[in-house]
């Protein structure tokens, strides 16, 4: 066992001892190593995150650079960025710690204390560089056309990866309750991919729940007389319900702007 | 005392306090801390899984208060569970080439008689926990039993066995020749997924791309165990993979970032099947 396991065990038992006692309202401290431990999970503390998150920054530059090439100010640029990005969170961070600091905390309200740092966890799992960073923005604004065109060019094609990985992994789901043949899965496979290499789809670089979503959608949309030229009628009968199914989908995906109905019609 | 060691209740209560979420199942939820390493740590001792086999059943209804479940009655719902996959199964092996009416009543008998094989994958029914890694519970079902395998792939094989005696040959090489792609693609939309996780975490090169992929797909045998769907939708997750593989691919960077991930194995999810009024089997 490692000493942060030891040390969540810890926290774990002495909660446990907290919920058996009936002296509910005698308060306790959480000190700043079990805050960072709920924030910097995997990693442990503060300072193994933030060394973690300084080489995501190395890693967003890298991943310009598999594209362009870049010079030493646009690099320096960047990474000014990203240590950036690395400040802000901290002084999230640092307010999450004055805050819970501040509270008078017993059994009934350690919950709250918890729920202060679950964003910041969140931040730190699914990575702090994404759109809305300051990274991602320079990275946008000091590369040159040129530089810029190879970069969308290697993004468009990892999000073509992307998208067929999803699509195999819809198909894959279907077959688990439709029996489905390898030439019947690849005819839908075909089908999908056909549809999101459509021009319209290709600027709309979709991740997550959106993503598997599309997919369905497409395959909602496949006219029973193409499906007839491949299916047979009782695998056909499980798509007609499958079709009434996506109509939650579709409205979700308009209402978040992914679908057009004119334009996708 | 461990934390494994502590009952289920006792478990999802601090854990349900820590994360917030009431009724958390510790064994095969994302929010448990011990979970978010390379390597489970849950297990104290070499697991006998004959003997939690054996002792399982008998802690079924643990956290509805019911008692001890029967377990031959947590068997027999299971194989009810199960029939609908059976069906769909028969129904894969009846599309891939032409059978006779004869023919596919013989086998479809002979696979409803040995259906019984199948409870040997069953660990606990009715919800209960069972105190096992993660890494042993490769499903859950709808009606909350737990699997030590994977359910597809057992009635795979158990449909195989069938045919290997009484289809033949010819038909039963077609049979596997399908088996083999729809594994194929099983995994490559399982390890497809994965790499979507890696690639955006990791920023891959495309060498580093093409290398995982090619070794997770011939290495990675939980491939088709996991759900993918929960790694798409959540992608501050990535399942357990292969430690050697990914120390020798990753660079020192990448490695940081990786042992950083949360790692966890979603089991399977098992909803009912959804077309279960179709005649698959027919």
């Amino acid at each position: 066992m490692s000493s942060r396991q030891a040390f969540v065990l810890l926290t774990l038992l002495s909660l446990q001892s907290l919920a058996s006692s009936s002296s509910l309202g005698q308060e306790f401290l959480i000190d700043r190593s079990t805050i960072e431990s709920w924030i910097f999970q995997s990693q442990g503390d503060a300072k193994a995150g933030r060394k973690a998150l300084e080489s995501q920054i190395e890693l967003k530059v890298r991943a310009i650079e598999q594209s362009v090439t870049l010079t030493e100010e646009q690099r320096r640029q960047l990474h000014l960025a990203g240590n950036g990005d690395v400040k802000r969170f901290f002084d999230r961070v640092n307010s999450v710690f004055e805050k819970i600091e501040s509270m008078k905390l017993d059994q009934r309200n350690f919950n709250d204390a918890y729920q202060l740092a679950v964003p910041l966890q969140t931040q730190v799992s699914s990575g702090l560089f994404g759109k809305e960073s300051l990274l991602d923005k320079v990275s946008r604004g000091i590369l040159t056309d040129e530089q810029r065109d190879a970069w969308e060019h290697a993004e468009r094609e990892r999000n073509r990866r992307s998208q067929e990985a999803i699509a195999k992994s819809s198909i894959a789901t279907i077959g688990l309750t439709i029996p489905l043949t390898a030439k019947q899965r690849d005819e839908l496979l075909r089908r999908v991919i056909d549809k999101l290499n459509e021009p319209r789809w290709q600027g709309r670089p979709l991740q997550g729940p959106f993503a598997s979503m599309l997919v369905s959608y497409h395959l909602a949309k496949i006219p029973v007389e193409d499906l007839e030229s491949f299916l047979d009628a009782e695998q056909i009968k499980a798509f007609q319900l499958v079709k009434k199914q996506v109509g939650p989908i579709e409205q979700y995906l308009m209402a978040q702007g992914v679908l057009d109905k004119e334009a996708d019609e | 005392m461990a934390f494994s060691a502590l009952r289920s209740s006792q478990r999802r209560v601090m854990l349900g306090l820590l994360t917030g979420l009431p009724w958390l199942g510790v064994t095969s939820h994302p929010g448990d801390a011990f979970a978010q390493e390379d390597e489970p740590v849950e297990i104290q001792a070499p697991i006998d899984v004959q003997a939690v086999q054996a002792e399982a059943l008998i802690e079924i209804v643990d956290f509805l208060g019911n008692g001890p479940g029967d377990p031959a009655v947590a068997k027999e719902r299971f194989l009810q569970e199960m029939q609908s996959f059976v069906h769909l199964e028969l129904g894969f092996a009846f599309r891939v080439c032409e059978w006779s009416d004869e023919e596919k009543n013989t086998i479809r008998t002979a696979v409803n008689e040995r259906s019984h094989l199948l409870t040997d994958m069953l660990i606990a029914a009715n919800g209960g926990q069972v105190n096992v890694s993660g890494d042993t519970i490769v499903a859950h079902t709808s009606s909350g039993a737990v699997l030590n395998a994977n359910p597809f792939v057992r009635i795979e094989e158990l449909v195989t066995q069938v045919m290997k005696e009484l289809a033949p040959p010819e038909k039963l090489a077609i049979y596997q020749t399908e088996c083999k792609l729809r594994d194929q693609f099983r995994r490559e939309a399982a390890v497809g997924i994965v790499m979507n996780v890696l690639d955006r975490k990791l920023s891959l090169t495309q060498q580093q791309y093409q290398s995982l992929h090619e070794k997770l797909m011939e290495r990675w045998t939980k491939a088709i165990n996991i759900s993918t769907e929960n790694y798409q939708n959540n992608p501050e997750y990535a399942p357990q993979l292969p430690p050697n593989i990914m120390q020798k691919e990753l660079d020192k960077d990448q490695r940081a970032i990786w042992q950083a991930l949360s790692k966890y194995d979603f089991p399977m999810q098992l909803g009912a099947v959804q077309f279960n009024e179709a005649k698959w089997d027919e």
